[in-house]
């Protein structure tokens, strides 16, 4: 008997799969399922059945009720949305109508587009070019050719988001420095924007997901002093005021020496205040000179030329421009928020 | 890593210094510091005379006598004795407190630790009817780690009456708390004796540190046998006998707790003092549990068993390396002993090892068994092998003073096949100077070097600079290591700052630059878009309401919440579902979103340098209207109008919308388009699929577009020359008709334009209107630019036109001309 069973399963599932309409599909349930149907038909035989032979067989018909019930459920719906499309494109849209113009309403920069924006803008009028590097990198690029190979303990500052593929998000803007020096002449002056990951909990002060630039310059002579001015500019030309940055010693493998870079807190003038946590000072970004083995990999040649480097948060440079509390509004696409920041790409 | 100044004040001449003053300048020179702590009296606001006043309060007593409290069970009348000459009378409700029990007395005037965590200045109150003044207290109440289990027993023999301060520097003591991240480059600084050597080159004092003298005795216990030499270059180990396992005793326990340590006992607390003092962990095995005479580092076999002393079981790899006895593991290397040779209360014979191990390796097993010990934190930095004697000597030195009748039982073993060459660096005066960019001479670079323990020969400007053994393991190879010790010693706030004077260069920009720049401006600052950014992730939820395939995305190892699991192949998962946080409060939303989606591509092979998949850059832009009939078709052409507005800034020929011949998923089959920039596919626009908005539970009619910034970057510029303006009058033709609705536009469009070539310069469809009354027709007005390029036109030609027009518009499209 069970092999009537799996046969009238499989003929059902011909039928199911052939019933090209709803009304076909509903005579095939009642075929199998109604009260006269064949499945109806199969249990109502087990009566003559001794009991253990009864319990076996009345699952495998239950079975099979159960499995014909899905197969109609999902044929019903694949029915009906392919009877939704062909009804949605019988419509009479005409496509070539003319656009009606939108009414006028203000609309927005992000606050992190905008910042960007007078970053970019200020490094270009220094010659700088502006570049854009991919989110998804290899461990080559966002590691290993920065000097800090595997089973470096400096993979632990920058805990990273791996890709099922090998690949990885990149955790900062630096692997564009061994991009550009792979792509472009020397002597080299440029920056690269974009959004960098770290996987780590999100609060008002920590997000996955964030923005940085990365600045970079290649030339034959280029020193410290150098790399404190052009900060300086920097963060003058975006704040609209004169700041005073302090450098001390911070350790990055990809740059020596390596720093840390800080500028005096704008809220408090100094002072101390809880945006500098009472020290008068607030960490802003990394820089230094390019370890020679950073140039190296970009196939530069470290006695000839030497570079700086520098990564700027552009996420944390908005909300010290905007005293944004949260990095977490940043990425919610709140109108709330967005509406706030009119100013866009003006200078 | 925590920082005891009073242990600091041990090493170097620094203890006249202020040790917060002195943090900045350790900040700005070596490494920063998250917090200073000044310790001792928990009240921050006490200071001077009155904090030493609070502090002279607190002092060892011992317990005379106790009798029960006349009105409380669980209190006591206890006498103590202060080393005041008379026996006073406290009450305590602490279980441990008993005769001749040495403890710490916080009498009247001492601050404590209150209940609520806040300080407490100490009264005399009345406990149940009786007076008392002053109280034993536990660690906790003294602001000392969080041990509330009872009052402080004192293990070791102190006069009472003697001050805590006194007795344990480590009670009033400033604490750094030092970022440990900073800290990477400098497997010196992990010890209390490597910073206080920097500490006294910074304030240009004498470092004073040197490793106790220690005699070992002739004979052998145990032998090393180093399988594995390039992951363990240095083992040493000898044996103690007479330990006897106690408490440490207070200074020690108090030091401990400051440093972040809990005590255990005189053992461990010993290995622990001594991996925070010289920085090199330790390993105490009981020597009962070792099988045989010989000790072998060697790697793991595959798949060997092992539980550490935390009782956790590990299976260990190739790549793991152990300490074993003759039969068994007894230690994983670096990173944590086995449970089966620990140290035990009854231990009296120990083996102690000192060693030095692989950096990658331990740092691998560490991070693969998920134990990251103090020991492994020390080990990843690469430690100076050197501090591997200095332990040894400094742990026996502390047992031997510390527990009576123990004493050192075997030679010392010490497997150390090949120290390192020392590491010496040329480097020149005018280097340093080039790349600070300030005036040093050469001289001036040597003086610093040899203050922080350099060796430096010059000749000249060139300098021959051999490196201490404790900076040469990673962090000091090559002349720019040099030139930031130059920078960091003088401070990099005394170089000047000069912007640097370079050739100009060719102008450049990357097209997609200007591609995206052209469109936020458009849509954003002119057809009041609100630029938003969504993350790169996706819900899985999201994914498949939008009628796309999960499996078709790129997953990620370590998604941040296995909700999001997967990388954007399009930017509307994210758009839609902001669009339904915002509908009840917006009901009508202008969002674009600028961002890169990730697609995979499953026929790229694996490359070690460029990522396998695209990652386009797309511009994703949605109109809701929470309150619009889902029959409404305005948001589209709304949408059509801006898309089409912002292609036409971008100078790469006409933007135009067309047939989409395979509408994405989520889009309406119907209510779509491809969208067209001269001539090529760069994007679509399209009302949200009916089952789409069902499945999210959108309320709002949605149109999206979608434009690859990519792909119009890939078009070439195209600048469209000026045209010349007409010299005769032209005119303008207006034609409405009631078309039927399977006509479009465009069709009548060129048609009519086709009429009059020669003197048709534009035709455009200018107002639509559809009414209940005809269902299946719209009526749709024409607008003709006439004008001819020599002559005025007649009106013979308009009226013919006129005929041509509406015979036309008839015939062809079965419309019906309004008169
Ligand atoms: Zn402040």
């Amino acid at each position: 008997m069970s092999d009537s069973i799996t046969l009238l399963v499989e003929k059902a599932q011909a039928e199911v799969t052939a019933a090209a309409t709803a009304d076909v599909l509903r005579d095939t349930e009642v075929q199998y399922l109604g009260k006269k149907g064949e499945v109806t038909a199969l249990l109502k035989s087990l009566g003559g059945m001794a009991p253990e032979e009864r319990k076996a067989m009345g699952k495998a018909v239950n079975d099979a009720r159960v499995a014909i019930e899905q197969m109609i459920a999902g044929r019903r719906g694949q029915l009906e949305r392919e009877a939704l499309d062909r009804e949605l494109a019988e419509t009479g849209f005409d496509l070539t109508l003319p656009g009606i113009p939108l009414p006028s309403q203000p609309g927005t920069w992000h606050p992190v587009s905008i910042i960007a924006d007078r970053v970019e803008r200020a490094f270009e009028q220094m010659g700088f070019i502006v570049l854009d590097y991919p989110e998804v990198e290899t461990e080559h690029y966002n590691f290993d050719a920065l000097n800090i190979p595997a089973d470096h303990p400096a993979r632990d500052m920058q805990d990273t988001f791996w890709l099922k593929n090998g690949c990885l998000l990149r955790t900062h803007t630096s692997p564009g420095q061994v991009r550009a020096m792979h792509e472009y002449p020397l002597p080299l002056r440029a920056i690269f924007p974009g959004r960098v990951f770290r996987y780590e909990r999100t609060d008002a002060s920590h997000e996955h997901t964030f923005h940085q630039v990365e600045g970079l310059m290649i030339d034959r002579e280029l020193s410290v002093s150098n790399l404190i001015a052009i900060m300086k500019v920097l963060l003058e030309t975006i704040f609209e005021r004169e700041v005073t940055v302090r450098l001390r010693p911070g350790f990055f493998p990809f740059v020596e020496p390596g720093f840390e870079l800080d500028i005096r807190c704008m809220n408090c003038g100094g002072a101390g205040c809880s945006v500098c946590k009472h020290s008068g000072w607030v960490e802003l970004l990394p820089c230094g000179l390019v370890h020679p083995n950073v140039l190296r990999a970009g196939g530069v040649d470290p006695e000839k030329w030497v570079g700086w480097a520098f990564g700027l948060g552009l996420s944390r440079l908005a909300m010290m421009r905007y005293k944004i509390s949260h990095i977490t509004h940043f990425m919610g696409a709140d109108p709330r928020f967005l509406r706030q920041f009119p100013e866009g790409g003006a200078r | 890593m925590k920082v005891s100044w009073s242990w600091i004040s041990r090493f170097a001449e620094v203890g006249d210094i202020d040790a917060v003053g002195i943090s900045l300048r350790f900040t700005l020179g070596v490494a920063e510091i998250d917090e200073v702590l000044r310790v001792g009296v928990p009240d921050p606001a006490l200071t001077g005379e009155a904090r030493a006043e609070a502090l002279s309060r607190v002092k060892i007593a011992k317990v005379v006598a106790c009798r029960p409290h006349p009105q409380a069970e669980k209190l006591q009348i206890v006498t103590i004795d202060d080393g005041g000459g008379t026996p006073r009378e406290i009450v305590s409700g602490a279980p441990n407190v008993r005769p001749g029990l040495l403890s710490v007395f916080a009498d009247e005037g001492a601050v404590i630790v209150g209940k609520d965590g806040a300080p407490t200045t100490l009264q005399e109150a009345v406990i149940r009817g009786v007076p008392s003044r002053g109280m034993l207290v536990s660690f906790a109440e003294l602001g000392i780690g969080d041990d509330h289990a009872g009052v402080i027993e004192v293990p070791d023999a102190i006069a009472p009456g003697t001050l805590l301060s006194a007795a344990a520097p480590a009670f009033d003591d400033v604490l750094w708390d030092i970022d440990n991240k900073s800290l990477t480059h400098r497997p010196d600084c992990w010890g209390h004796v490597g910073l206080a050597r920097e500490i006294a080159a910074m304030c240009r004092r004498p470092f004073t540190w040197r490793a106790p003298d220690v005699t070992f005795t002739a004979e052998a216990d145990i032998a090393v046998r180093d399988e594995a030499p390039d992951l363990c270059p240095r083992y040493s180990c000898y044996s103690m006998e007479g330990i006897r396992i106690g408490p440490s005793p207070l200074w020690l326990q108090i030091l401990l707790w400051r440093l972040g340590q809990r005590p255990i006992n005189n053992l461990v607390d010993f290995t622990n003092l001594t991996m925070l003092t010289v920085g090199n962990p330790l390993h105490a095995f009981d020597r009962r549990q070792l099988e045989g005479d010989t000790i072998v580092i060697r790697r793991a076999a595959e798949g060997e068993p092992f539980t550490t002393l935390d009782g956790r079981a590990h299976r260990l790899t190739a790549g793991d390396l152990v300490i074993a006895d003759a039969r068994k593991p007894v230690a994983l290397a670096g990173v944590m002993g086995g449970e089966n040779s620990m140290v035990a209360d009854d231990t009296t014979r120990i083996v102690l090892e000192s060693a030095n191990f692989h950096a990658g390796t331990i740092r691998r097993t560490a991070v693969r068994t998920q134990e990251r010990t103090d020991s492994s934190a020390r080990f990843e930095k690469s430690l100076d092998p050197h501090l591997v004697r200095d332990a040894s000597l400094y742990f026996a030195d502390l047992v031997l003073t510390n527990i009576p009748g123990s004493r050192v039982s075997s030679r010392y073993e010490d497997v150390f096949p090949a120290p390192p060459a020392p590491k010496i660096i040329h480097i020149n005066g005018e280097f340093v100077k080039r790349r600070l960019g300030m005036e040093i001479t050469a001289a001036q670079v040597a003086e610093v070097l040899e203050r922080l323990q350099f060796t430096v020969a010059r000749d000249g400007e060139e300098l021959t600079v051999t490196v201490p053994t404790f900076r040469a393991t990673k962090d000091i190879g090559i002349p720019e290591d040099l030139v930031e010790e130059v920078g960091r010693w003088h401070g990099y706030d005394n170089i000047e700052a000069h912007l640097p004077s370079v050739a100009m260069a060719r102008p450049f920009t990357l097209p997609i630059r200007s591609v995206v720049r052209r469109l936020r401006e458009a849509l954003c600052s002119e057809s009041g878009f609100l630029e938003a950014m969504t993350y790169s992730f996706n819900r899985l939820e999201d994914v498949r309401g939008c009628r796309m395939d999960p499996d078709a995305h790129l997953w990620m190892e370590n998604p941040i919440s296995t909700e999001e699991p997967v990388l954007r192949t399009s930017l509307f998962p994210n758009l839609l579902a902001a669009v339904i946080r915002n509908e009840r409060r917006e009901s009508r939303q202008r969002l674009a979103e600028f961002g890169r989606v990730y697609l995979p591509d499953p026929a790229a092979t694996p490359s070690a340098r460029e990522p396998w998949l695209s990652q386009p850059r797309m511009a994703g832009l949605v109109l809701s209207d929470r309150h619009a009939d889902i029959s409404d078709t305005t948001l589209f052409f709304q949408m059509k109008d801006a898309v089409l507005r912002g292609l036409r800034t971008q100078e790469r020929g006409s933007a135009a919308v067309a047939k989409l011949i395979e509408p994405p998923p989520v889009a309406h089959p119907a209510r779509c388009a491809s969208v067209t920039l001269g001539g090529a596919p760069v994007g679509w626009i399209a009302q949200v699929h009916p089952m789409v908005r069902r499945e999210l539970g959108l309320e709002s009619v949605v149109v999206m577009a979608c434009i690859d910034l990519d792909a119009i970057a890939a078009q070439p510029k195209v600048v469209v020359p000026f045209s010349p303006l007409p010299r005769f009058p032209g005119m303008e033709y207006d034609l409405t008709a009631l078309v039927p609705k399977t006509v479009s536009a465009d069709d009548i469009i060129r048609a009519l334009r086709d009429l009059a070539p020669e003197i048709t310069r534009d035709v455009t469809c200018f107002a639509v209107y559809e009414s209940p009354k005809f269902p299946d027709r719209r009526s749709l007005s024409f607008r003709l630019h006439l004008a001819h390029k020599e002559r005025t036109l007649t009106q013979e030609e308009l009226l013919e036109l006129h005929g041509k027009a509406v015979q036309t518009v008839q015939k062809t499209f079965d419309a019906q001309v309004a008169s």
